[in-house]
């Protein structure tokens, strides 16, 4: 399995179209059963970020140092992609289960926690983050790759193709322009 | 915001945030001078919003919480301030971490004030017998008395069912904090380290394990004494981990930073005092080198957690020498490291050099047993350094201990032979006497009929009552093996007890289910299964060579019979397995007569059915379909009666049904078999629903799909097989997701994928069916590199293959004729097509082809013929 992984993203990073499609599924689906497994509660640690989410996918699917560093950073890529439809799809049901009537599980051990910084909504930030791409395509993917993904600017930058000058600065006002839309929305 | 303003007011806010605060209006003034006003306004509304938490609300973004705002009255830290938790007043909150919340106390009954610190875990234990452990541990603990330990003082659960602990209030600082603060030279580090040691090593006497040393664990008071926190409460801990199935160990999310943690720990191994040994090593390499032990890249989870795994240590010596480390590697205590800065670090190198490497390479060996055997062991080399006498972890060799001796007497060098022989003598006794007080220690600790009623309760009333719960199958393992291995360490003494060889029959067996049962959720591991029912055969026959009409033994025989004959039978060795299962059914037969309980009468119905099942796969269907009438009519006869176990007995009426229907189907009758799985479904489907907590019922509706699909495949109604596949696909994905080592489980995720894959082939989507396919082949292969390698595997593959040949044949005759991708596509489907045709002729010439799969290598015969064809037909040119 790790091979076969490592050989679609080779294709990947040469575009051959066919191992990205073959390789889609088989990221989303170790996503989202890592993504269930923390989401439900199964794993100790809540506060769990996606890009952790993701470097775990990664060391179970490709489990190998000798990979070429474009397939590393294009699996992180097209992962952080998966990532953010993962939590979006996750963020919608919790919805739906609680408009159904149904019981959200909302136990005590989680209000121990709660961090003092403004809680945000997740599909708030996944509209927001929709709305940025209408203004600008590229900055919606830098936020994309670094939030969900996990790379660094460096990393962002060859992966694009773009100065890290310009991701930076992209980066920068895009978080300003998404905090503004998200608080925005919570508060009407 | 328009799109056309924002590439400008992009420009503008950037400019103003790489400046400081105080700079911004005037930079403002001057690059919107000649701009419309609401660009100044924009730019200083998001200017506004990234002081406000722009910069790192991605940062703290919880992926956990429900999407909707949480009410931000309540600040939840302060809830448990003024409250009584037990008989203590809680009066400031004193930390938090990945576990709960810290509490400073104060007894409040007025009998005495006393000072104590309340840890309050942040996940309820919701399991009774979970719930017992805890106050079993909690006992244990209490009971540490040692000047260097934080007494536990009480423990309990909260009005809110969470669980806390009551210890001792210790006011000091962290052990590297003091170290630094108080400018420890290496000999005091040492010294006070080794007081740590005599704390961990009274616990270890005592068969507790800390699992979580580290500096913050570890509070100096003003007096220089050091107290550990915490001991075996990360076990506890552990213990609610039972309730999800995984040891957290296991994954590197169970963590909140590896630093200290063992590979041992790391990979989930068995925890152990060595595992203690190991993280007093980290800490010992860090208050003497202000390093970590390890070269990292940076500092994620996984990233330390591989350099624990697999790193060698950089000796101690040569990391003080070192520069400044990576920012992002863990770096807790630097006051060495800044006398290093002062130039002193070549005298600490010098000092480091020999014994402490060695020591403290010595105590992070990967594997447990080469490190110390004991903390004491350990104390006692830091000693011997300090004394200047030889360590242990050096290699003794005559070179080095003369080396000793010269330095340290100096001149006395006449009487080298004498002292080097007292050193040697002097070794020997450590060593004898170390091994006399381990074994009285252990001969006194086995207390005969409480380590055996321990083992049983581990593996009968633990492991029975955590059976069905999703994600159960490592802790079961786990239970199993200890259990077996306290038996084991019995049956020598207790040979010729049978009640007691009894007990571990049924331990063999047991584990022989975790490891390996092939129909029930189990570890995969077929051999080692077979193995262990072997043993416990063994055992069971000999005991009943001296009482053969012992019932309870006979029917307890009869289940062994049929196990192995469940082994056999999923090697494909049908023969051997038609044996066991007609041994089996003749016990059972012979007692029929004194059958009252339900139970035993379904077990009979069980034994009927294997019978068939056997004759089936070995081709006799009319035999086959009797024993099965007969095992149905037992069932449905107790099913009407409704008897207690209703559920149980419906469930495996549904299994008799299945095996009926699969007959049916070989014999050609695809209606009545189609009617019959659906009856199955049925059955299945209510009793999932009724048990929605019950993984094996989800598992037998999941299976009940997948067969359906497989008999709609053979009646040709694709659409309806794809349907069912992908009921079967999408149960068993949630099975697996909930229990990732629930083998079986896996494997029907290949297998439901690989039909649905195959049902898109047929229904004209190749494309999409051979990305399923592909998919599918994906999950074999990982299970066979897993280790889990049988005929049910290698069938996958060979089924694989055939719609990967079957996927490209459709392709082929769908692409422009005469074109090279035609032929690249015939050329692709014969390769699959013969690739599946080798692996079915090996499994045959092993016997291992099931009943069901029998005529697959004829119709794939002809498919090859049909390339083969259509290649002929092709231009030369074009093909490969």
């Amino acid at each position: 399995m790790p091979d076969r992984i490592t050989q679609l993203l080779e294709g990947c990073s040469q575009r051959d179209s066919q191992a990205a499609a073959d390789l889609l599924p088989l990221v989303y689906d170790e996503l989202r059963g890592l993504a269930h497994s923390y989401l439900a509660g199964e794993r100790r640690d809540h506060t769990l970020q996606a890009t952790a989410l993701v470097h775990e996918a990664y060391l179970r699917l490709v489990k190998q140092e000798d990979v070429h560093w474009q397939s590393r950073a294009h699996f992180f890529a097209i992962a952080a992609q998966l990532m953010r439809r993962v939590l979006v799809d996750y963020a919608r049901s919790r919805l739906r289960e609680k408009r159904g009537g149904g019981a959200v599980k909302i136990s005590l051990s989680e209000t121990l926690d709660i961090p003092q910084k403004t809680v945000i909504d997740f599909l708030a930030l996944d509209e927001a983050l929709d709305g940025l791409a209408k203004l600008d395509l590229r900055q919606s993917q830098i936020v994309e790759i670094r939030f969900f993904g996990g790379l660094s600017i460096q990393e962002t930058a060859e992966t694009l193709a773009l100065s890290p000058a310009t991701v930076k600065r992209d980066w920068v006002t895009a978080k300003a322009w998404l905090f503004h839309e998200i608080t925005r929305s919570t508060r009407s | 915001m328009s799109q056309s303003s924002w590439p400008l007011v992009r420009e503008i806010l950037y400019g103003a945030l790489e400046l400081a605060p105080h700079e911004r209006s005037c930079y403002l003034d001057e690059s919107c001078a000649s701009q419309p006003a609401s660009i100044r306004a924009e730019v200083e509304t998001l200017l506004a919003s990234y002081e406000r938490g722009g910069d790192d609300f991605l940062r703290t973004l919880d992926l956990g919480r429900p999407p909707v705002p949480l009410p931000e009255s309540e600040p939840a830290v302060c809830r448990w301030i003024g409250r009584r938790i037990g008989p203590y007043q809680v009066t400031e909150q004193v930390g938090r971490g990945g576990m709960g919340i810290v509490l400073r106390a104060i007894r409040a009954d007025g009998q005495f004030e006393q000072e104590a610190a309340i840890k309050i875990i942040r996940a309820p234990l919701t399991l009774d017998f979970l719930l017992e452990r805890f106050r079993h541990e909690r006992q244990i603990l209490a009971a540490l008395d040692h000047p260097n330990i934080a007494r536990l003082l009480d423990g309990g659960t909260t009005e809110d069912g969470l669980p806390y602990f009551v210890m001792e209030y210790i006011d000091g600082q962290p052990l590297d904090a003091y170290c630094d603060a108080h400018h420890l030279s290496l000999r005091e580090r040492l010294q006070l380290f080794r007081a740590v040691c005599s704390a961990i090593q009274y616990a270890h006497q005592r068969l507790v394990v800390h699992r979580d040393i580290k500096p913050g664990n570890i509070l100096v008071t003003a007096s220089g004494a050091p107290k550990l926190l915490d001991f075996g409460i990360a076990k506890i801990l552990d213990a609610k981990v039972l309730k999800s199935g995984e040891e957290p160990e296991a994954t590197l999310a169970g963590m909140a930073t590896p630093t200290y943690a063992s590979p041992e720990q790391i990979r989930g191994g068995a925890i152990t005092t060595a595992t203690d040994i190991y993280s007093l090593g980290v800490l010992l390499y860090e208050l003497l080198t202000g390093k970590w032990p390890y070269h990292v890249a940076g500092s994620l989870p996984h990233e330390i957690a591989r350099a624990v795994c697999e790193a060698e240590p950089e000796k101690p010596s040569h990391a003080v020498t070192r520069p400044v480390p990576p920012a992002a590697a863990p770096a807790p205590s630097n006051a060495l490291r800044a006398g290093a800065a002062l130039g002193q670090s070549e005298k600490l190198r010098r000092q480091l050099t020999g014994d402490l490497d060695n020591i403290i390479l010595r105590t992070l060996s990967k594997e447990p047993e080469r490190r110390y055997a004991t903390v004491q062991q350990l104390a006692e080399d830091i000693h011997r350094h300090l004394e200047g006498l030889p360590v242990i972890a050096r290699r003794a060799t005559l070179s080095y201990r003369t080396e000793k001796f010269v330095k340290r007497h100096k001149v006395k060098v006449v009487a080298a032979a004498f002292v080097l022989l007292a050193l040697l003598l002097g070794f020997a006794a450590t060593f004898h006497e170390a091994r006399i007080a381990e074994t009285e220690r252990a001969r006194a600790e086995k207390g005969f009929d409480d380590v055996r009623q321990l083992a049983n309760t581990l593996i009968f009333d633990i492991g029975g009552a955590i059976r069905d719960l999703p994600g159960s199958t490592p802790a079961r393992q786990l239970l199993a093996k200890n259990a077996l291995h306290y038996l084991d360490s019995l049956a020598g003494e207790a040979g010729g007890n049978p009640s007691l060889e009894r007990d571990l029959a049924s331990a063999y067996e047991r584990l022989g289910d975790v490891q390996g049962h092939p129909r029930r959720a189990s570890l995969g591991n077929l051999i080692g299964a077979l193995a262990d029912y072997r043993k416990a055969l063994g055992i069971r026959e000999s005991l009943l060579a001296n009482e053969p009409h012992n019932t309870r033994l006979l029917r307890e025989l009869a289940r062994n019979y049929s196990k192995i004959e469940f082994c056999l039978d999923a090697k494909g060795d049908f023969r051997e397995a038609l044996g066991q299962a007609r041994k089996a059914l003749k016990i059972d037969q012979s007692l029929a007569g004194k059958l009252s309980d339900p139970k035993d009468i379904d077990e009979l119905a069980g034994n009927y059915q294997e019978v068939g099942w056997v004759l089936q796969e070995s081709g006799d269907l009319a035999d086959s379909l009797d024993n099965y009438r007969k095992a149905a009519a037992i069932r449905e006869k107790l099913v009407a009666e409704g008897p207690g176990n209703d559920t149980e007995f419906r469930s495996h009426l549904a299994g008799t049904y299945g095996s009926m229907s699969e007959v049916l189907l070989l014999e050609g009758d695809f209606t009545e078999a189609i009617g019959m799985q659906r009856r199955v479904v049925g059955i299945m489907r209510a009793l999932s629903g009724a048990n929605p907590n019950n993984a094996t019922l989800r598992e037998h509706l999941a299976e009940a799909y997948y067969y359906l699909g497989q008999w709609l495949e053979r009646s040709h109604d694709a659409a309806g097989a794809l349907k069912s596949y992908q009921q079967a696909f999408a149960t068993f994905q949630d099975i697996s997701f909930a229990d990732p080592h629930n083998v079986l489980a896996r494997r029907f995720v290949g297998f439901s994928l690989l039909g649905a894959g195959g049902m898109q082939v047929e229904s004209g989507n190749p494309r999409k069916g051979l990305a399923r396919v592909t998919r599918a082949l994906a999950i074999f292969e990982a299970l066979r590199l897993h280790g889990s390698d049988n005929e049910y595997i290698q069938s996958g593959f060979a089924d694989s293959y055939y719609w990967l040949g079957r996927a490209h044949a459709k392709l082929a005759s769908r692409s422009t004729p005469s074109s090279t991708a035609r032929t690249v596509q015939w050329h692709e489907a014969l390769g699959w097509y013969k690739k599946s045709l080798a692996v079915w002729t090996e499994l045959a010439a092993r016997h291992a082809v099931a009943s069901i799969d029998r005529q697959k290598p004829g119709e794939i015969r002809e498919e090859i013929a049909s390339c083969d064809r259509n290649l002929a037909q092709l231009p030369v040119t074009a093909s490969r």
